[in-house]
This record gives structure tokens, C-alpha cells and sequence, in this order.
């Protein structure tokens, strides 16, 4: 664990950012609050974040913040869903779900002209783990129910879908992050996706498109 | 769209339900059950609110307390402002006594008198005198602080900083009559933390201070200054350890 923490200290000597930078991405949640990760050192309380994320996310930041301002950096950022509305044509046009995972959320949901940008996630989730061959079809219309039931309690909550299979019978849960689960040694864990960070790729991949 | 929303008046010692309105005002003691949304609302005397607080602009002369959240566009206060909730302003200018339980989140504070948040403080630009007390983190650009009384802050975060003891001169009127800072002699402001990029500190007890270019004043005790740029230190303060990185 603790090899996947990175102080401010050293965040800050390694990506040469100032600590007013750094507060005022937090401020302005391009950093979220639960990456501030509080600990009690020799020297008092202290502030860790975990590695990888934070050294990933300041990346984007320096990246993007000369092309967009710092509001709509948070817009990108955050795990709350874009207000968008994508017609079939524009989507399909785009590339960015592939046909098969359309297929399915069709048969569910019946044809729609447009698509909300909770059903777009839905489907990008879905095509993920169905690209990935992570996932079978079958598997997939259960994630659909799943997340078209019970997403919406957890909007703008971080959290992960989870597809299980235990004996030939599979499952999904939502999870809110971060959280341990632990499963019994039948259960596999088919499938795992992080939400909020499919939501970032997702608008970067709308907004590369040229939509949303 | 405007004219569809009535106006609300409540004048001497009465109730009203909350609701949708367009100018809201309170003249004596008035008591607003459920939520306001308001397009502007003014408060003279006694004004409480069970429910949640929505306003454009919002002026208070005398006392308003608000059992929810408050969200402000710009905010006026000569008195007192107390929440129970968050509360959300664009700019806020209180001379008085502020107090929440919960978090302040705001463009612009400019604060004088008795300021007690419960939670963190975040805003652009944040301007504080009196007697200070927030248990979270105050985050803002530019900090600037004078202290009137004991103030304890948990940590301070920002651009610049600049923080010390106000002199009698430059207290407000107002506030000379509603808070009378007897306990000056100790006007200190102790905090854990301060990190910064400018810090300029006087009258300050502080275990860290981390920043870029650093200035220490005179009255301060300091654990731990590490510093990237620059330091000096006033010799009427003292700082135990020093490193620079």
C-alpha cells in the first residue's frame, strides 16, 4: 500500500506544480477530495495521494489547461454525466460503440432516435467489456438492467460495475468506490470498470469526435 | 417569466410558507417555513428560515438563520448570518457574526467580526478580520487575514497569504459595537498547516509552514518552515527548524 502513495511533497517536487496550483484544482474538483488521503507521520499529519492517479490526472491537466479553461476542465473531469443528447446516426458515425453492443441495448430498450448521455455511458460500459471479451452477450443485457435500475442513486457517486460468474451463472453489482469486496473462491470476477473513469474517456473520446 | 412569481412581504411579528417569489422581504420578526427561491431577498430584524435558501441577491440587516443550505448570488450582511447547511455565494460581505456548521463555498468573502465555519472554506479570494474559527481546511487564492481575538484555523491552503494582527485603527465601527475584541493581547491565529506559494505571516502559531517565498514577521512560533525559494525571518519570531528544498 504504501508504495502507491505519493506525498504532496514529492507530488509536487516531481510534476513541478505549486501548492497554489494544487489547491486550486481541488477547488475547482479537478481533483477530487477522496484522493486526499490524510496520515500521521513523524512530523504531524500529512497529506498522500494515491500514485498513479493523481500523477496521471495532474498529467491531463497540464496538458488540457492551455486549451480549455479550468471550469471546463471540471466539466471533463467530473464523474457527473455530460448534458448531451447524440443522435444514432452522429454515434454510429462516430465509432465510438460498436455495433454489437448497440444490438443488445436495443433489444432492451427498443430502438431510440437519440441517446442521453447516461444511456451512451451504458453502452460504452457494455461495449468495453463485451470488446474486451470479458463479458458474453447474455452477461451484458443483465449489465444493462443493472445499471438502467440502479445507476441513477448512484450519479455523480464514483463507483464500479462488477460482472461475476459463479458455477455457469453470472451477475452484476454496482459498487460505490472505493471499496474492497471480497468474493467466495467459486465466484470469478468476469468484468470490472471503474465508472468515473470510463465517463472521463468517454468525454474526451465525445469530445475528440467533435460532439458533446 | 418574472411577473409569474409573486412577491413575498412580512411585516411585524409573523409567518409565511416558502415557496417561489420574486422580491421576498422581512421588516420585524419573521419566520419562513419550508424552502425560499427568491429572486432577491431582504431581511430587517429577525429573520428565520426552516428550509433551504435560494436567492439572487440577499440583504440582511439585523439577524438571519437558516436551518438549511443557503445558495447566494451576492450577499450583504450587516449583523448576524447563521446556517445550518452549506453555503454557496458568489460574493459575500458580512460585517457581523458568521457561522455555519457545514461548509462555505464561494467566489469572493470578504468577512469582518466573528467568523466560525464548522467545515472547509474554499473561495477565490478570501478577506477575514475579527476572530476566526474553521475546523477544516480554508482554501482560497489570496488569504489575507487580521486577527482580532484568539482565531484557530485547521489548515490553510493557497496562492498568496498573508496573515497577521489587526491594528485598533482600522476595526469597523459597526463591529466595535456588536464584538468588543477584549482579548486583543492574544490575537493569535494558530493553525496547523499553511502551505502556499507567498506566505506572509505575523502573530501566527503554526507546526508547518510550506511555501515557496516566505516571510516571517514579528510574533510568530513556528515548528517548521520548508521553504523552496526564499526565507526571512524577523527576529521577534521564532522558528525552531528550517529547511530549504
Amino acid at each position: 500500500m504504501e508504495n502507491d502513495l505519493i506525498s504532496k511533497k514529492e507530488l509536487l517536487d516531481l510534476t513541478g506544480i505549486s501548492y497554489g496550483q494544487l489547491y486550486r484544482w481541488k477547488r475547482k474538483l479537478l481533483i477530487p477530495e477522496e484522493w486526499f488521503i490524510r496520515k500521521s507521520t513523524f512530523t504531524g499529519q500529512e497529506t498522500f495521494f494515491p500514485r498513479d492517479k493523481i500523477l496521471s490526472r495532474i498529467e491531463k491537466i497540464k496538458n488540457m489547461k492551455d486549451d480549455a479553461s479550468l471550469d471546463e476542465l471540471a466539466d471533463m473531469l467530473s464523474p457527473n454525466p455530460a448534458d448531451v443528447n447524440i443522435s444514432r446516426e452522429t454515434l454510429k458515425s462516430s465509432g465510438i460503440i460498436s455495433g454489437a453492443a448497440t444490438a443488445i441495448f436495443d433489444e432492451l430498450a427498443g430502438e431510440q432516435d437519440t441517446f442521453s448521455f447516461t444511456s451512451i455511458l451504458h453502452l460504452y460500459l457494455l461495449d468495453k467489456l463485451l470488446q474486451s471479451g470479458e463479458i458474453s452477450g447474455d452477461e451484458g443485457k443483465v449489465l444493462l438492467k443493472t445499471l438502467d435500475e440502479n445507476f441513477s442513486g448512484l450519479e455523480g457517486k464514483n463507483c464500479d460495475v462488477i460482472v461475476i460468474r459463479k458455477l455457469g451463472a453470472s451477475s452484476c453489482i454496482l459498487v460505490s468506490a472505493p471499496n474492497q469486496i471480497f468474493f467466495d473462491t467459486n465466484t470469478k470476477v468476469a468484468g470490472r470498470l471503474n465508472v468515473a473513469s470510463s465517463i472521463e474517456e468517454l468525454k474526451a473520446k465525445l469530445a475528440n469526435a467533435g460532439i458533446g | 417569466m418574472k411577473n409569474e412569481r409573486p412577491d413575498l412581504k412580512i411585516i411585524g411579528n409573523n409567518s409565511a410558507s416558502g415557496g417561489r417569489y420574486d422580491n421576498a422581504k422581512v421588516i420585524g420578526n419573521g419566520l419562513i417555513t419550508g424552502d425560499l427561491d427568491c429572486a432577491t431577498f431582504k431581511g430587517v430584524g429577525d429573520s428565520r428560515l426552516q428550509g433551504n435558501l435560494k436567492a439572487g441577491t440577499a440583504k440582511i440587516t439585523g439577524s438571519l438563520h437558516v436551518d438549511g443550505k443557503a445558495e447566494i448570488g451576492d450577499m450583504r450582511v450587516t449583523g448576524d448570518l447563521d446556517l445550518d447547511g452549506d453555503f454557496h455565494a458568489r460574493h459575500c460581505h458580512l460585517r457581523g457574526r458568521f457561522t455555519t456548521k457545514a461548509g462555505v463555498r464561494a467566489d469572493d468573502l470578504s468577512l469582518m467580526g466573528h467568523i466560525t465555519v464548522k467545515k472547509n472554506c474554499e473561495a477565490e479570494s478570501f478577506n477575514g478580520e475579527g476572530q476566526i474559527r474553521i475546523d477544516g481546511l480554508l482554501n482560497a487564492d489570496r488569504i489575507e487575514i487580521k486577527t482580532y481575538g484568539p482565531s484557530r484555523i485547521s489548515e490553510i491552503g493557497g496562492d498568496s497569504i498573508d496573515i497577521g494582527k489587526g491594528s485598533a485603527a482600522s476595526f469597523g465601527k459597526i463591529i466595535k459595537v456588536l464584538f468588543v475584541p477584549s482579548n486583543w493581547g492574544n490575537a493569535m491565529l494558530t493553525v496547523n498547516s499553511i502551505e502556499g506559494d507567498d506566505i506572509r505571516l505575523s502573530s501566527t502559531r503554526a507546526r508547518v509552514v510550506r511555501g515557496n517565498n516566505v516571510v516571517i514577521e514579528s510574533g510568530c512560533e513556528i515548528d517548521l518552515v520548508e521553504y523552496t525559494g526564499s526565507l526571512r525571518v524577523n527576529h521577534g519570531s521564532t522558528v525552531k527548524e528550517k529547511k530549504k528544498i
